[in-house]
């Protein structure tokens, strides 16, 4: 951990170190076995995908499963629906989770509990319940087969208000009443104060939208008929039936439809890296 | 005062009278329509006889409610919920937190690693369910294959009523950890290091650091993660549906699996909807508990 | 001034009425749009879509909007819609479900101008549409039609010193060849299995059929499941797994191992054809007819099919031309060629093509003989027949108290999905 002021000897010190690296690297090869396999899966042949006892690399890696794909489904504009509707309400929700995270974490007004716990509770409620009203309510207001009717599902979500709240929560109400006294308007203090300490909640909140609409399945599924909506998640499902199933190309369109996500993983982790120092907390 | 300091004053107050309005109305209006209303609608739907493509949904009162709680079933159903629950999310946060803290060093490779962790949050569920059913193939799968190197038996992990929870427990912690790990991570980064400093200058050792610094200023987060897990388990259905459908025997035969087969293969959503809400109302109070205990010292701290 | 406005306003009216002639003329030329919603493989996308240009080019005034749904998750997206009045003008159902779905409303006959009840009623096999027929009138035609066969590996049989020319007749005669084709290896690890049914329910009911097992009380209307005939059916099935050990869940998915040549014989519907033929085109197979319980006993499996239904708010001429095309007896050759769907018209059984077909004659001859499910319930098509099995192979229970388990869940879901079908 951190280096300042540990009496420790060098050795131990040094041991230490080695038993994290292990169990680290223990830990990382047992969360990442499956998907290397998906990975070198991908580039097997059809016949060897069902051959047992399997193989782990492949015998002939081929790119011809990638071809296919993209071959039998409009991979591209797959790609460009789920960016469309994935992006989108990922941005528009971060903005209203951060704002009702600081609503209900930092102010004391008529109904807020209330208000928090009906939201919380609509967590709660298993899904089968709720998805033929809100699918007959979408279809009243025209928004079936509709980008739309994607989107407006997700400007908004109880688990990010929730995470948003709790972590404003941990922010001292010291530093925004200590901007108050200075004439700041809350919308300021927001914008200036809390907004930049909740960075990494904010990535995190922004990666796991992301996440969840890039692989939002049933949704898209019922709300969606035509071709030209169509997002990934959707496609993968198309090859593999009661008859059937090409294994090669499961394995080789989940590959392409995971990389997005690490791509983003990989930016938004920048802000859990940068540690966060609160200043001006000592007086 | 000057009047022009007293309406100054006065717009000042009135900002802040809104303000909390202002924040929280958008957020809740959008929530309000795709969810609170389905969910209303959901209500009233348990208290019909609803199959769905019949026009008439005639008013049957509490009939669905007593159908279900009088359903064994249900009741079975329940309890592998429970031990699913009580399976994945305490092991599940415990590792989250040690993954969070251990990748929270300055390990090298750090960045590498949490992708590594991360990883299964984003593998589709279809193609983790692939992958695994092949790793718990009881003569080709990894998994036999190692217990037999080190001298133990193999097993029929999916195949078997006794053991099929299991394995899929240990998925569901598989799938989910990374998710956790990057709030415990957040919330690390969130805390000052100037904390750690001052600490540490006063002599605290490295456990003291944990158990009065990093715990304590992690409870915001932990009651996220404990609650969501929670709210998540007692719901789990995509991973139960693609391993093993319920099986063998409804071994697996958690209560959103059943409550989706009986709204989308036997037509019953009246009886559907109403399981959806006895189960709303044992994980809300489930929920209200863990928030009197923990939630107290958080809100004032 | 006044008199502009006027004759500006009668301009105005005039033209609108000439665009209201306009497109109320247009409006009466407009196609008619037919939605068409079916489950997913990639070989009936590629034949519907090729069947919907020829009949659009047939019918200039028809359009159709094809939509391919995976099958887990057809129900999923189809009861919503229905529910919603979204749903698409011809789409598809479990035959058994027709009863249900055209007493809620949902569905209308076919229009008899264009498939007259008597010409269906002559044209195809009776187990295909028995269930199609409500009230005098048929409210679809059937499609996906298939039956239980036994595909086996004449390369196993040789290996095993059997004749791949002769496959068994019988039960006993099955479990002497499956017991010839298993190997296992030094530690007792089985590495080849002689005969595999996978516990799936149509394969469990089909021997209770053959095994002459009631299955179903006329009079009541309700499932019959608790019999004798149907234990030891039952039992017959448990055994391949328990007693002779000739099937191994262990070696996972029996249709991977049938694939790699590790199964002798499986009880399987002829779609497989396509699937084999789709994923390991070198592989050689056999099929034949399943073996009757005893030497000239019964070879009657289940028929399951499903049906084209057509929607009550569906132009009612254009959508069952448009079923009706689908299910012709030119279309129905040309899906047993690419999709193994067997042909419902008796026309087509006795084609010498397929007769001659070493593959598709046994199909054939199986489509003959075969009964359709007399039940409602879904969970009678497939889950309580592999529950009750699976009782016996996981869980040790004997054939009776499976039987009679089966056949109280039987009731009791058959008697809840009755309800839904009460006119």
């Amino acid at each position: 951990m951190r280096a300042v002021g540990y009496r420790r000897s060098r050795l131990a010190t040094v041991v230490g170190r080695i038993a994290v690296y292990v169990i680290v690297s223990v830990g990382a090869v047992v969360m990442a076995m499956p998907f290397v396999w998906l990975v070198l899966s991908a580039f097997k042949t059809l016949p060897e995908t069902v051959l047992f006892p399997p193989t782990f690399f492949p015998k002939n890696p081929t790119l011809s499963n990638f071809k296919q794909v993209f071959g039998t489904i409009p991979f591209g504009r797959y790609y460009a629906n789920s960016i469309i509707t994935s992006v989108i309400p990922s941005a528009v929700s971060v903005i209203t989770c951060t704002m009702a995270g600081m609503g209900f974490a930092k102010y004391r007004f008529r109904g807020r509990n209330a208000m928090f716990w009906i939201i919380l509770s609509t967590m709660m409620v298993p899904f089968p319940a709720t998805i033929v009203p809100l699918y007959v309510m979408v279809s009243k207001v025209g928004l079936v087969d509709t980008r739309l009717g994607l989107i407006v599902v997700g400007l908004s979500s109880a688990s990010g208000i929730f995470l948003m709240r709790q972590f404003i929560m941990s922010i001292p109400d010291e530093l925004l009443d200590a901007a108050r006294i200075d004439g700041a308007s809350e919308f300021r203090i927001f914008g200036q104060i809390v907004v930049p300490l909740c960075k990494p909640a904010i990535a995190t909140q922004s990666l796991f939208t992301f996440t969840s609409h890039w692989g939002a399945y049933i949704w898209p599924l019922i709300a969606v008929n035509s071709d030209e909506l169509r997002t990934l998640p959707l496609a993968i499902p198309y090859f593999s039936g009661q008859y059937y199933s090409f294994q090669n190309l499961i394995n080789a369109a989940s590959l392409m439809a995971v990389l997005p996500v690490l791509i983003l993983f990989l930016f938004a982790q920048r802000y859990f890296v940068q540690g966060i120092t609160i200043t001006g907390m000592k007086n | 005062m000057t009047s022009a300091q007293a309406r100054k004053y006065r717009l000042y107050r009135l900002q802040r009278n809104v303000a909390p309005y202002m924040f929280v109305l958008p957020g809740t209006v959008f929530y309000l329509m795709v969810t609170i209303i389905p969910m209303i609608l959901g209500f009233w739907m348990s208290f019909h006889s609803w199959s769905i493509i019949r026009p008439t949904k005639p008013w049957v009162g509490l009939a669905n409610y007593q159908k279900v709680l009088a359903n064994p079933v249900f009741w079975a159903a329940l309890r592998n919920t429970l031990v699913y629950t009580a399976g994945v999310v305490p092991l599940q946060m415990i590792l989250a937190l040690l993954a969070a803290m251990l990748l929270n060093t300055e390990i090298r490779g750090r960045t590498f690693f949490r992708l590594l962790y991360y990883l299964p949050v984003v593998t589709p569920l279809s193609i983790a369910a692939v992958i695994w059913t092949w790793i718990y193939n009881p003569n080709m799968g990894l998994l036999n294959w190692f217990l037999r190197t080190i001298g133990f038996q193999g097993r029929d992990w999916l195949g078997d009523p006794k053991m099929a929870m299991l394995s899929v427990i240990i998925v569901a912690i598989w799938s989910g950890l990374g998710y956790k790990m990057v709030i415990f991570l957040a919330a690390l980064q969130g805390i000052p290091e100037t904390y750690y400093e001052a600490a540490m200058i006063d002599g605290a050792g490295r456990f003291d650091l944990f158990r009065f610094i990093t715990l304590p200023l992690l409870k915001p987060a932990t009651l996220y993660v404990l609650i969501t897990s929670m709210i998540g388990s007692f719901q789990v259905f995509g991973l139960v549906k693609v391993l093993t459908g319920g099986g063998p025997l409804d071994a697996t035969n958690v209560l959103v699996m059943w409550i989706h087969r009986r709204a989308f293969a036997d037509y019953q959503f009246g009886e559907a909807a109403a399981t959806s809400f006895i189960l709303f109302a044992f994980i809300l109070a489930i929920t209200v508990i863990q928030w009197k205990i923990m939630g107290r010292e958080v809100t004032y701290e | 001034m006044k008199g502009k406005t006027m004759r500006a306003l009668t301009m105005l009216c005039a033209a609108m009425l000439v665009l209201g002639l306009v497109s109320g003329v247009s409006l009466a030329k407009r196609k008619v749009v037919l939605v068409h919603w079916q489950h997913h493989t990639p070989a009936r996308k590629e034949m519907v879509e090729a069947f919907a240009a020829d009949f659009m080019k047939a019918n200039p005034d028809i359009e159709i909007k094809i939509e391919s749904v995976p099958e887990a998750d057809y129900f999923q997206k189809l009861l919503p819609a229905l529910a919603a009045g979204s749903g698409p003008d011809t789409f598809q159902i479990p035959a058994g479900q027709v009863l249900t779905y055209a007493r809620a409303g949902v569905l209308q006959p076919l229009d008899a101008s264009v498939a007259n009840a008597k010409q269906i009623t002559a044209d195809f096999v009776p187990g295909s549409i028995e269930r199609l027929m409500i009230d005098g009138k048929y409210y679809g035609l059937p499609v996906d039609t298939q039956t239980i066969v036994l595909f086996y590996n004449p390369k196993l049989f040789r290996e095993a010193g059997l004749d791949p020319d002769k496959p068994p007749q019988t039960w006993d005669e099955v479990i002497k060849y499956a017991k010839a084709m298993t190997k296992r290896d030094s530690a007792g690890v089985t590495a080849q299995m002689g005969l595999a049914t996978g516990g799936y329910g149509p394969v469990i009911s089909s021997l209770m059929i053959q095994n002459g097992a009631p299955l179903w009380d006329a009079k009541a209307g309700l499932p019959d499941l608790d019999s004798p005939k149907a234990a030891e059916a039952l039992q017959f099935a448990a055994d391949i797994m328990i007693t002779h050990k000739v099937e191994d869940t262990k070696m996972g998915s029996r249709w991977n191992a049938f694939r790699q040549e590790k199964l002798g014989m499986v009880y399987a519907h002829p779609a497989m054809i396509g699937s084999f033929r789709a994923t390991v085109p070198d592989l050689v197979f056999k099929i034949a007819e399943v073996p009757a319980p005893k030497a000239g006993g019964s070879k009657s499996t289940l028929l399951s099919s499903w049906a084209y239904v057509v929607s009550a708010k569906a132009q009612s001429e254009a959508a069952t031309k448009w079923v009706a095309f689908l299910t012709s007896a030119d279309a129905q050759k040309k899906w047993i060629l690419s999709t193994g769907d067997l042909p419902s018209r008796k026309a087509l059984l006795d084609l010498s093509e397929y007769r001659n077909d070493p593959l598709l004659a046994p199909c054939m001859e199986s489509m003959k003989k075969a009964v359709p499910a007399p039940w409602t319930a879904r969970q009678l098509d497939d889950k309580l027949f592999r529950d009750a099995y699976q009782l016996m192979t996981l869980k040790g229970e004997t054939a009776q108290n499976a039987v009679k388990w089966l056949a109280s869940e039987g009731i009791k879901a058959e008697e809840e999905q009755r309800e839904l079908a009460k006119p």
